[in-house]
């Protein structure tokens, strides 16, 4: 008896470090961050105070966290979804890119809209740009087997330099030489910012609603189940009636329609206009998000405002105190890889459990005794 | 058999304990040279574990091995083989596009040399053949071969290394009668020739007309070693098996069969990967009959259910249930029709094993009442419906909120029955449904599905189990490679009749 409640014991403490292991992996990555800030002969517990301060420290911080937080959350919820459908979707980086090109597209092409119709029409256009963008790797997919993880990770470099390769040519600002980009968007077209709140733009409302949507889409719906049910088990959901097909298209498109609303909001929410590399690495902070958040939609939430923060404190650090910014994104890299690897590990184990499941079926099969 | 007896293998007190079973508790074996020694024992009851032990896949956690009066421990099967035990999986470890000589000496290091001895491994396996009066087309490739013929391949491979004692997993499960008569002509033999077999079986009669000894195993013990005399019969062996007496036959009511509930006209499906396909098969089924499909593994049983729930397609002819034709509809479609399907891989293919009990129960229609609308799902139903299906069907969980990988395959095939006949069904279509299953479980599926027939459901019962098949079916049907061999009532079936059709023989 002793032996056996040690072994629940020891199963219930597996089971809490499977749950929260995104949380243990992001610990162990900002220890790892810690060692490298020690070689630069930075001290580490300056470095994260000062990347706190950064984050949170005032107003203006705030703000800004919420404003970075804001496009993570819409695209990593998105990344959830299809990482719950098993369609291995990592163009966030593209999509949003793409997104970004839909919302100048609308603002830059029908100037005189007027707002009321015009932001609505820029989430939807900025969506559909996304959306098509990922339609790209579902056509190779289904079309030519081709793995939708290589397509949509090339097409990052196309959205990126496809947006760069605008802003250069038709779109770019005739009264700005400077920088590539385009010229303001209209007024109407930008998303309500409060400067008491540190210039909080009203974007971070539209994130956490598409985070609450997702969430509930994902855990209460038919269809949400029947996601859940493909990326699990593609056999059990097409006896069960579903067409895993199908799903995986939804849950692409969704997917890469969300990037690429994420990356609408963050262009009329803070940049006010399109500029080449205007939202450079938000896509993968997404992606990074969703698996922190344990492609849960609801724990996007806490994973969004986290590298949000994390996004923000670095910019603060680069410019206030003159922290290399290879040494911030080698710290950022490393929290990053140290998610993935602990989410990889995680599928291990659980794969290793159907692997022995497997077995032990097998070895039932085998000393199957129903003679007479 | 009167000479003196030379113990060849002697494994004692073994015990293996996993997380929190234990699966062999003080288990003590031995085996003479030149003998047959059957074991048997019920699922789960560490027939498996024993053997793994002995043949280095496992660890033992106590006791002692001694082969030929030597303590040995085996980490690896490398160095059982090393050590004379080979051992006849029940899936075979052979290459199928590598000939049979290719097989043979598959991982022998012989010699230095840089090419292959293939030559002079030729010579020598066909002196083992000729000894052992084992024909086999040494140059064949392995793909091309009959199922025996395949086993004769492992078994000349075991032999090729010396082996003095051959372990065989249920060596006949995949044979038709015909080659198991040819399988015993084999080891006979061999047992002339002073090797000795451990056959793993829990088929009683052939239990008892090839082995010497039979050992029987039950909840990790060895129970008993008997010697196989002529007054031993299958109801005692049974009866040491699981311990009781057990009742031989179901409760069956006469069938009177109503109206036609599925045909198929003339279908056809591809074959694709493994699989068969399906070639030119009819039937009618009816209301409160069960049609037993019987067969050898892998001669369209899976094509035949999946081509009926339209996930395979069909190239031609026509399906209809209840009247309507229901050709290439989707899975979807004909899901909506109230029909059980329990697929032959129920941990693939019916339950998702990281989804909790409840939510594997409303799997099927998530998107109507009383489970959900297309928007919602209603949980509070789903709870309350997976309750009290947990309950009707007698499944061992804690709660509906337990996932479906922390039960036990007898439970997890429950949770399938309750999802897929809990409802009123109007057609059933059973894939393998007892496997893996022990007899208390199998006589659940077996009532369950008796209830079903009874309550007005046709049922299409495919089995690989003879046993089984005859015992459930009103009507019995042989497969043999996709193609339907004959139809006829369950009285009239003669087993002999079975197996040649089985075998791919007209009768």
């Amino acid at each position: 008896m002793r032996g056996m409640g040690n072994g629940i014991g020891r199963k219930r403490i597996l089971d809490v470090a499977i749950n929260f292991s995104p949380v243990i992996s992001a610990f162990i990555g900002i220890l790892i961050g810690a060692c490298f800030v020690a070689l630069w002969g930075v001290s580490p517990i300056m470095f994260f105070a000062e990347l706190v301060k950064g984050a949170l420290g005032d107003r203006l911080a705030v703000g800004s966290t919420l404003n970075n937080a804001a496009p993570l959350l819409i695209a990593g919820s998105g990344t959830a979804i299809a990482f719950r459908a098993g369609a291995n979707n990592i163009g966030q980086e593209g999509q949003l890119f793409l997104g970004g090109l839909g919302a100048a597209t609308v603002s830059l092409l029908i100037p005189n809209l007027p707002g009321v119709i015009g932001i609505p029409a820029i989430f939807l256009v900025s969506f559909i740009f996304g959306m098509a963008f990922a339609s790209i790797a579902v056509l190779f997919r289904l079309l030519k087997g081709v793995n939708e993880l290589l397509v949509t990770l090339l097409l990052n470099y196309v959205g990126t330099l496809l947006v760069a390769a605008m802003v250069n040519g038709p779109f770019r600002s005739a009264t700005n030489v400077s920088y590539p980009q385009t010229d303001a968007f209209g007024e109407q077209f930008l998303l309500t910012n409060w400067p008491q709140f540190g210039y909080m733009h009203s974007g971070i409302f539209i994130a956490v609603a598409v985070v609450l949507v997702s969430g509930y889409f994902l855990w209460f719906t038919p269809m949400g189940l029947r996601i859940r049910n493909v990326g699990l088990s593609p056999e059990a959901s097409r006896t069960t009636g579903s067409n895993p097909t199908a799903i995986f298209v939804v849950a692409m498109l969704i997917s890469g329609g969300l990037s690429g609303l994420a990356g609408g909001v963050e262009v009329i929410g803070r940049s006010e206009l399109l500029r080449q590399g205007f939202g450079a690495s938000l896509g993968f902070d997404s992606l990074a998000v969703a698996l922190l958040g344990d492609i849960n939609p609801f724990a996007v939430l806490p994973a969004g405002l986290f590298f949000g923060a994390l996004r923000t404190g670095m910019q603060t650090m680069q410019r206030s105190i003159g922290i290399p910014s290879a040494l911030l994104d080698l710290v950022k890299g490393v929290i990053m890889i140290s998610i993935m690897v602990g989410g990889a590990i995680k599928l291990y184990v659980r794969l290793s459990g159907v692997k022995k499941q497997k077995r032990q079926v097998e070895d039932d099969n085998v000393e199957t005794s129903k003679e007479q | 058999m009167g000479k003196q007896k030379e113990i060849l293998l002697e494994m004692r007190n073994i015990t293996k304990r996993f997380a929190n079973v234990t699966a062999n508790d003080d288990v003590s074996l031995t085996v003479y040279k030149g003998e047959i020694h059957a074991l048997l024992g019920e699922n789960g009851a560490g027939k498996s574990t024993l053997m793994n032990i002995l043949y280095g896949l496992m660890k033992r956690d106590a006791g002692r091995v001694l082969f030929k009066g030597r303590e040995i421990s085996l980490h690896s099967p490398a160095q059982a083989i090393e050590a004379g035990i080979g051992m006849i999986h029940q899936h075979f470890q052979l290459v199928d596009k590598f000939t049979v000589l290719e097989n043979i000496i598959l991982g022998l290091r012989e010699g230095r040399h840089i090419e292959l001895p293939l030559e002079r491994a030729e010579k020598k396996i066909a002196a083992l053949c000729e000894s052992y009066g084992l024909d086999i087309k040494i140059r064949a490739l392995v793909e091309n071969l009959p199922v025996g013929e395949q086993q004769k391949v492992e078994i000349v491979k075991a032999l090729y290394r010396d082996s003095e004692i051959l372990i065989m997993d249920e060596p006949t499960a995949v044979l038709t009668p015909q080659e198991v008569r040819k399988l015993f002509v084999t080891l006979n033999r061999l047992r002339e020739e002073g090797k000795s077999i451990i056959f793993i079986s829990h088929k009683l009669p052939e239990v008892l007309e090839i082995s010497d000894r039979i050992s029987i195993m039950r909840d990790g013990r060895m129970v008993d070693t008997i010697d196989n005399t002529p007054d031993l019969n299958s109801r005692q062996l049974a009866t040491h098996m699981v311990g009781r007496e057990i009742k031989l036959q179901v409760e069956k009511k006469p069938c009177c069969p109503g109206e036609v509930v599925l045909s198929l006209d003339h279908t056809f499906a591809d074959a694709a990967g493994e699989s068969c396909g399906i070639k030119d098969i009819s039937f009618e089924l009816r209301r409160g009959e069960i049609l037993g499909i019987a067969g050898v593994d892998g001669n369209g049983q899976e094509d035949l259910s999946e081509m009926i729930m339209g996930l395979r397609k069909l190239t031609k002819g026509k399906i209809c249930i209840l009247g309507e034709d229901v050709s290439n509809s989707s899975t979807k479609k004909i899901r909506g029709m109230s029909i059980g399907y329990i697929p032959a891989d129920r941990l693939h293919a019916a339950l998702v094993l990281d989804f909790t009990l409840k939510l594997n129960l409303a799997l099927n229609h998530p998107d109507k009442p009383p489970y959900g609308n297309r928007f919602l799902m209603n949980f509070k139903n789903i709870s309350r419906i997976a309750k009290e299906k947990l309950k009707q069907f007698n499944v061992a969980a804690p709660d509906c909120a337990e996932l479906a990988r922390n039960l036990s395959g007898g439970n997890q095939q429950k949770v399938v029955l309750a999802r897929e006949v809990g409802e009123k069904t109007d057609l059933i279509i059973a894939v393998y449904p007892t496997r893996g299953l022990d007899i208390d479980a199998t006589r659940f599926v077996f009532d369950t599905l008796l209830k079903e027939r009874d309550g007005g459901a046709a049922i299409l019962y495919i089995s690989t189990e003879l046993e089984e098949i005859l015992t459930l079916s009103d009507r019995i049907g042989v497969l043999y490679e996709g193609v339907l061999m004959d139809v006829f009532p369950a009285e009239n079936a003669e087993v002999e009749k079975i197996g040649l059709l089985m075998a791919g023989e007209r009768v």
